[in-house]
């Protein structure tokens, strides 16, 4: 399909911006206020207020993490090796600092915990500010609250460490398979954690009945995924489609194939980001166009709305917000943009 | 979109990686490196583009026994490609018992990597007074000299000339291709070092076979040799594919390196070929020019290698050519 500037839907009915820098993750807190994350160092943050967006300089060398603070406000961590709090009012405050490091994981819970990765280190900060440091037996491929916050899911080579935050000095319980384990998550009922590994598949264990999960077919490394609908389904990247894990059953995808969207001839999937309520997921692909699938969960027809045409490099990030009515994009060469979207479709 | 050179420098600790480094980044050439290393503080120089790393190796689960990456590099190689513009190269440092080969490997495995940066050289340090020691005392010394590209021979004013012809001569019996410079404090010419495309097959246009005539390898029963194999006649593609996949699927846990310039039957490009252990890759290159011989050499470096074996399998791919 062809597009030009004037049909992008975002340029049209959102707002969009030129950055300095490869937008490397977008995030909405819990307000509504949305922050990008730049490759220079910068924070670009846009109140919902609807008062003027700005630019803050975070990190010297590049943003490498985002997360929205517990509340409102933002978490980053950067190639400098610092863990930082961002607030509404830019200011900065340093939580932590790991020189000559990289913080590529930095995660946040609703009940006020939230933790970074410096390595092998799972350094994680309490409401009352008191931190623990806890190593692991290679680099933390990523981290992941459970949903009731109750544990933290630190992946690493050889499998996963699952520690519970009120108990952080007894051993970890830990969660093997022979690989190396990138990022992880936790399905929205907590009884299935999964990973995305460096052999283009995804892992995951059942916590109650020991049964394991392995999702294959994927063409490069799963670098994006997503829950979707209220976590009845996961969404991934890695493909020419967006392949939809269902996790409705208590079985979760056992057995079942995913169902398949937003298929297109040419090029990759690099991002996806779910609506937290609808069966709706935004897509982004390698040669920057940007669409809007809605699931059918009768798994039928297949809805879809481009918003944003091709260019300006690959989509580097999506959120959406968790009131579902707003959607970020960001890419590769710096384009960033925010979606009104209907609060009432469905 | 162009790749990212990357340069590997190895060494033992001591040989004068840092050295290098250092002159590498404080020297005005203009260009912005983003430097890799393993002991963090020791460079002497500020810049925002130096990373620590712990060398990770874990095993793809791919059915290939010896396939080894370094997943800190797939990482740290992932996070710096989110800077627009901001650096021109990659120097990687590995510690000084580090094998090389899961830093080759990488390269050829993972498609991140692979799609981003290309692996230029591998530069491995050594000190010509104190080389013999370690080559006797841990196979790693000899690792690291099969994987060179570059030998760094570096304090060559502490050894006596003799010696220093010995040392050579030992050096490209366990690696005929590597370009080998002297030098004192690593003062070498940076060109020298960087930038060579190595591993980029348009541009490996020959082999320098080094001292192989002259049969030195034997002389110090090193554990890790090379096989120097030439042909004159044109060799049979399909066959010589069939042998070399044979050959490193079942010995290349001990062919360290391999890489080759093949005159094909029928075909007026060179047919350029390398790999390390399993892995390997190969491509039609440039046309052979009229007045030059149409000569295959290959070279393997390894341990254990069956000489007489290798040669006869070799010249098989061109015997059947010419039936």
């Amino acid at each position: 399909m062809l597009e030009t500037e004037s049909e992008s839907l975002i340029g049209e009915l959102g707002r969009i911006w030129q950055l300095t820098d490869y937008v490397v993750a977008s995030c909405f807190d819990a307000q509504g206020n949305l922050a990008f994350a730049l490759g220079d160092g910068k924070l670009f943050v846009v109140p919902v207020s609807g008062s003027e967006p700005w630019t803050l300089q975070v990190h010297r060398g590049a943003c490498l993490s985002l997360a929205a603070a517990p509340g409102e406000g933002f978490l980053s961590g950067g190639d400098d090796g610092r863990f930082v709090g961002v607030s509404l009012s830019a200011e900065v405050e340093e939580l932590a600092s790991f020189p000559g490091r990289w913080i590529e994981h930095v995660v946040s819970h609703a009940n006020g915990l939230i933790a970074c990765a410096a390595g092998k280190r799972l350094h994680l900060i309490k409401a009352d500010r008191s931190a623990v440091d806890l190593e692991h037996p290679s680099t933390a491929g990523g981290l992941s609250f459970s949903p009731n916050g109750l544990q933290i899911a630190v992946s690493h080579y050889g499998g996963v460490s699952l520690h519970y935050t009120q108990a952080l000095k007894s051993l970890p319980k830990v969660l093997k398979w022979t690989g190396s384990h990138l990022a992880v998550t936790w399905s929205a009922d907590g009884r299935f954690v999964l990973t995305s590994m460096q052999e283009n598949c995804i892992r995951g264990w059942r916590l109650k009945g020991a049964e394991d999960l392995h999702m294959s077919g994927y063409d490069t490394r799963i670098k994006s995924w997503c829950w979707f609908n209220k976590g009845r389904w996961l969404a991934t990247s890695a493909s020419d489609c967006v392949p939809c894990w269902p996790f409705k059953k208590r079985s979760g995808p056992m057995g079942e194939p995913p169902t398949t969207l937003a298929y297109r001839d040419r090029g990759e999937v690099t991002v996806v980001a779910g609506d937290p309520n609808h069966p709706l997921i935004a897509v982004g692909y390698d040669d920057g166009l940007a669409l809007i699938a809605e699931l059918d969960e009768s798994g039928v027809t297949e809805r879809s709305v481009t918003f944003k045409p091709p260019g300006a490099g690959a989509v580097s990030c999506m959120a959406f917000a968790a009131d579902s009515k707003s959607l970020a994009v960001g890419t590769a060469e710096g384009f960033a943009g925010i979606m009104p979207m209907a609060a009432d479709h469905g | 979109m162009n790749k990212i050179p990357v340069t590997v420098l190895t060494g033992y600790l001591g040989a004068g990686k840092t050295t290098l480094l250092n002159r590498i980044l404080s020297e005005q050439h203009g260009k912005r490196y983003a430097v890799i290393v393993n002991e963090f503080g020791e460079l002497g120089i500020d810049n925002d583009l130096v990373v620590g790393a712990d060398e990770e190796v874990f095993e793809m689960n791919n059915g290939c026994i010896c396939c080894t990456v370094r997943g800190d590099l797939i990482r740290i190689i992932s996070g710096l490609m989110k800077r627009l513009g901001g650096f021109d190269a990659i120097i990687l440092e590995t510690t000084g018992l580090a094998d090389p080969a899961p830093v080759a490997q990488t390269f050829f495995v993972d498609d991140e990597v692979r799609s981003r940066t290309s692996l230029d050289a591998v530069v491995t340090v050594t000190d010509a007074l104190n080389l013999p020691a370690q080559l006797a005392d841990s196979p790693e010394a000899a690792e690291q000299i099969a994987f060179a590209d570059v030998i760094l021979l570096n304090k060559v004013e502490l050894v006596e000339p003799g010696t220093l012809a010995a040392l050579k001569a030992r050096i490209a019996g366990i690696n005929p291709f590597a370009r080998i410079i002297e030098c004192n404090h690593c003062d070498v010419p940076l060109e020298q070092v960087l930038n060579l495309g190595s591993f980029d097959l348009a541009r490996i246009m020959s082999i320098e076979p080094g001292f192989l005539t002259e049969d030195h390898a034997h002389e110090h029963d090193d554990a890790v040799t090379s096989v120097s194999l030439t042909a004159a006649a044109a060799l049979d593609g399909d066959l010589f594919n069939e042998w070399i996949s044979e050959l490193l699927s079942a010995q290349g846990a001990d062919i360290l390196r391999s890489k080759g310039i093949l005159s094909l039957r029928g075909v007026d490009q060179r047919y350029v070929f390398q790999g390390v252990h399993m892995l390997a890759n190969g491509a039609l290159t440039q046309d052979w020019r009229a007045d030059e011989q149409r000569l295959s050499r290959m070279v393997l470096i390894g341990r254990g290698l069956d000489e007489p074996a290798l040669r006869a399998g070799f010249l098989a791919c061109v015997a059947a050519a010419n039936a």
